[in-house]
């Protein structure tokens, strides 16, 4: 019986191993718990996707997710969710950019089953045609779904703005064209070159499991398949995100809605930048909780009634944006109180107890946010992928020790770029809308 | 005064504090007076600023919530263990000296507006949060009224309004505290929310029966608009509430919608392609357990849709389940009850709503119902329920109202 080759990492509860197969597996123990959430996550996303037009296959991350569930020669895709639900699952995937996650969390008596269903429907997946075009047609549908939500338009098309011309210029679900011309070859060429479970990460988070005992049942079941091609070697692929030195862009689109919807999105320091902590930091100062400045000034005034501030991070840069709601008379005012508080927050003299303040509070909210083993084991997944290693509570913790010096750089370098704008709504004209900067802001 | 419910939690990471209040929604003699209010004694106190209520919970990682409902609602607070007691301190300080603002009730109404507006403009959110209420309670019945009432009742609250029902969050509130709780800090916290709630009047603020008497069942609501590019539909069945059927519909819920395996993603997704979206959940409101099945579907396919999610239902009047799908169904549901206590406000939420309809507010109790069910009983109260008169449909979107009304009427014949 195979042997993990070591354990590269023993603190703070969890334990990571990699198995003979070069297949990495992380372990993290809940004292009491009695669920466990196991999860599968891939270096696969819409950033690995090739451009638009003739050849693209702009959705195709996404696709293939969807047809990962649709069964293989021991288990077609109806006995796979009879299965899966016998089992008490919550079962589910997603797609983002730069990761692909499967995950099924189980009571933990059923953990082992669920693991083998998943090794089934990842190493012996059957596309076939038939379930191919039914899925199309549930796709095409799941976008014509998003086009009754003007916020989420508002949003992913700002990005898409924002990155014109790099691969965060994709949208996840692809668009209408791109998917009714999708193919399974398509599929089963995006597959050949992206999945990987050489270089993939199992997550298994939960309680209630005698640990040596998993780790050898792992590592027998993901050994079995030794010549599966997914085992092959296939490193991330590299993908460049440059800084775009852009305009100040601006994109409008005319709906009949009662409200209007505003999206603004900049570049922020990516994960390998020494500056992406801070980052962290003023996220949470300018962010959604009820003490941040968009907060205090803009929702607790009135102004808008719904705000959203985002931040995907990714290896080279990350992407912030904010969306706001708001009755389009009240628009400008948005615009302006949010445009104030950026170039404010740039000549804002930071202190220790801010830092402390802040620090105290991304902590605590983050405790709380991994205290179901599913958002736990799904965060680790992907703090693993984007990090290219792991990342635990007490790893986050001492990375935000920061000095005041370093937070006034990271606000130099995010506000030394452009941004992008969106309206969806009814407002006024463009030219109106892009004000007369002081000499001494950044824009 | 109510004993608080304390339950303890050995594999949290926070605890949820919080006060139930008898006042719901309901209640309002304007739609959305109880809403406002909620958000606006949130908002400042006598003692604490907005600023110090922002600093002592968000500012700690925790998280302030509000869950107004139609027959209660609930003021509340996520946080770390060590600062359950404070908080909770904090929570009772909103709905005993709220500084009731003019400027805040100002706010919190013109942002209620916004979110009236916002989910008007979205045919799915139209649909669960306006359209399905009104399906099966009937337009007039105060149970149709949205929680947080409409354009034209929230322009017309006044800081009068919400100073005469403030007292109403007084009338017989009780406190929990569920999660991460070492023995001796849940005997102090509960000491603490019993001696802070025992100022509480008793008082029957309303007869749930009277509202329920109005039910005008049959009823179709359609809410049509061109902007949306696809048809939503929910499909109602409303029954009396006992505590005996309450298993029963879990059930018929897990059976029919709740996961992957389920018929009606199984029938009505995959092997249809309807869409992308199919689901069922239980409500309780107003003494009555309501399965409620929805799904969305292109508008050409509007009415073919309706009649397979009627097919699927009324499959279970004609035949018995059988050995394997009742197995699968039962692990499946009691799975989703382990799986279920991992959040401390999560479990919060499933309390409250068992105590608030009358059920023995513990998780055993909903084990309990699920183990009970069998085949035989679950087929004979199929029977005697799938009835005209208990079914009801909302259908938003994309749609041509006078031809689904006349397709309803040939179903319900």
């Amino acid at each position: 019986m195979a042997k993990p080759t070591g354990i590269v990492n023993d603190v703070s509860k969890i334990k990571i191993f990699r198995l003979e197969n070069n297949l990495q597996v992380q372990f993290v123990t809940v004292p009491g718990g009695k669920t466990t959430l196991f999860s599968v996550g891939f270096y696969a996303g819409a950033m690995y996707e090739k451009g638009f037009g003739k050849g693209s296959n702009d959705g195709v991350s996404h696709f293939t997710e969807h047809m990962f569930f649709k069964g293989t020669p021991s288990r077609d895709a109806n006995q796979v969710n009879q299965e899966f639900s016998q089992l008490g699952a919550d079962l589910n995937a997603f797609t983002s950019y730069d990761h692909t996650i499967y995950y099924a969390k189980v009571p933990t008596r059923n953990l082992r089953k669920a693991a083998e269903i998943w090794n089934d429907l990842l190493l012996n997946n059957e596309l076939k045609h038939k379930e191919f075009e039914a899925e199309k047609q549930i796709i095409l549908q799941e976008i014509q779904i998003y086009k009754d939500m003007p916020e989420f338009s508002a949003n992913s098309n700002v990005r898409a703005y924002h990155f014109a011309g790099t691969p965060l210029e994709h949208n996840i679900l692809g668009s209408m064209d791109s998917i009714t011309a999708m193919s399974l070859d398509t599929l089963k060429e995006y597959i050949e070159k992206h999945y990987s479970l050489y270089n993939a990460i199992i997550t298994i988070v939960g309680g209630g499991f005698d640990l040596e005992a998993e780790i050898d049942f792992i590592d027998r079941l993901f050994n079995e398949n030794e010549k599966n091609s997914l085992l092959k070697p296939i490193y991330p692929p590299q993908v460049n995100l440059p800084r775009r030195e852009t305009n100040l862009n601006f994109f409008k689109k005319e709906i009949n809605k009662p409200l209007s919807y505003l999206a603004i999105c900049w570049t922020s320091p990516g994960i390998k930048s020494k500056l992406f902590f801070p980052c962290l930091l003023l996220n949470t100062y300018l962010g959604n909780s009820r003490t941040s400045i968009i907060y205090r000034n803009i929702i607790s005034k009135g102004i808008s009634s719904f705000c959203r501030y985002g931040f995907e991070p990714f290896y080279d840069v990350s992407a912030s944006s904010i969306l706001f709601i708001s009755p389009p008379e009240k628009l400008n005012e948005v615009y302006y109180e949010i445009l104030k508080i950026l170039i404010d927050l740039y000549s804002l003299e930071f202190t220790d107890m801010i830092i402390a303040d802040l620090k105290q509070e991304i902590l605590g909210a983050y405790l709380s946010e991994i205290e179901d083993p599913a958002n736990y084991g799904i965060d680790l997944a992907q703090k693993f992928i984007k990090f290219h290693r792991p990342l635990l509570p007490s790893d986050y913790e001492k990375s935000l020790d920061i000095s005041l010096e370093i937070v006034q750089k990271t606000k130099d370098k995010i506000f030394g770029d452009k941004m992008s704008l969106t309206v969806y709504g009814t407002g006024k004209l463009p030219s109106e809308w892009i004000p007369d900067f002081p000499q001494n802001s950044p824009w | 005064m109510k004993r608080p419910i304390i339950l303890s939690f050995p594999n949290l990471r926070t605890c949820t504090v919080g006060i139930v209040t008898k006042r719901g929604t309901v209640q309002d003699q304007i739609p959305g007076t109880t809403q406002v209010l909620l958000q606006t004694i949130t908002r400042e106190t006598s003692n604490y600023s907005e600023q110090q209520i922002a600093r002592k919970i968000d500012g700690k990682g925790g998280n302030l919530f509000l869950l107004v409902e139609k027959d209660f609602a609930v003021i509340g607070a996520q946080v770390r263990p060590r600062y359950a007691e404070d908080t909770f301190d904090l929570l009772f300080d909103m709905i005993k000296n709220p500084s009731l603002n003019p400027k805040h009730i100002e706010i919190e109404t013109q942002n209620l507006i916004q979110v009236y507006q916002r989910i008007m403009a979205n045919a799915l959110q139209r649909l669960i949060f306006f359209e399905a209420d009104k399906a099966v309670f009937g337009e007039k019945n105060p149970y149709s009224q949205s929680l947080i009432g409409n354009l034209e009742s929230l322009k017309s609250i006044s800081s009068e309004n919400l100073h005469n029902i403030m007292p109403d969050l007084l009338i017989e509130p009780w406190g929990f505290a569920i999660g991460y709780l070492p023995k001796e800090f849940g005997k102090k916290i509960a000491e603490k929310i019993g001696s802070q709630l025992a100022v509480g009047k008793s008082k029957i603020l309303i007869k749930k029966d009277n509202f329920s008497k109005q039910i005008k069942p049959k009823r179709l609501i359609t809410s049509s608009t061109k902007e949306d590019e696809n048809a939503y539909i929910c499909l109602n069945l409303a029954i009396d509430m006992q505590a005996s059927k309450l298993g029963c519909i879990r059930f018929s819920s897990g059976i029919l919608g709740e996961s992957y395996g389920s018929r009606m993603f199984s029938v009505l997704r995959d092997k249809k392609a309807f869409g992308y979206l199919t689901g069922s959940v239980i409500k309780l409101l107003a003494n009555k357990i309501i399965l409620r099945c929805f799904m969305e579907t292109k508008p050409s396919r509007a009415t073919e849709a309706i009649e397979s999610l009627i097919g699927l239902i009324s499959n279970l009047v004609e035949k018995e389940i059988s050995t394997t799908e009742y197995k699968t169904t039962k692990n499946y549901l009691l799975g989703m009850q382990d799986l279920s206590l991992d959040d401390s406000r999560i479990i919060a939420s499933r309390i409250i709503n068992r105590k608030v309809h009358g059920l023995t507010p513990n998780i055993k109790a909903s084990y309990k119902e699920i183990e009970q069910v069998t085949p035989k009983k679950l087929h004979k109260l199929w029977k005697s329920i799938f009835k005209p008169e208990n079914l009801s449909l909302a259908i938003s979107g994309d749609i041509n109202p006078k031809e689904i009304e006349n397709y309803w009427r040939n179903q319900l014949e």
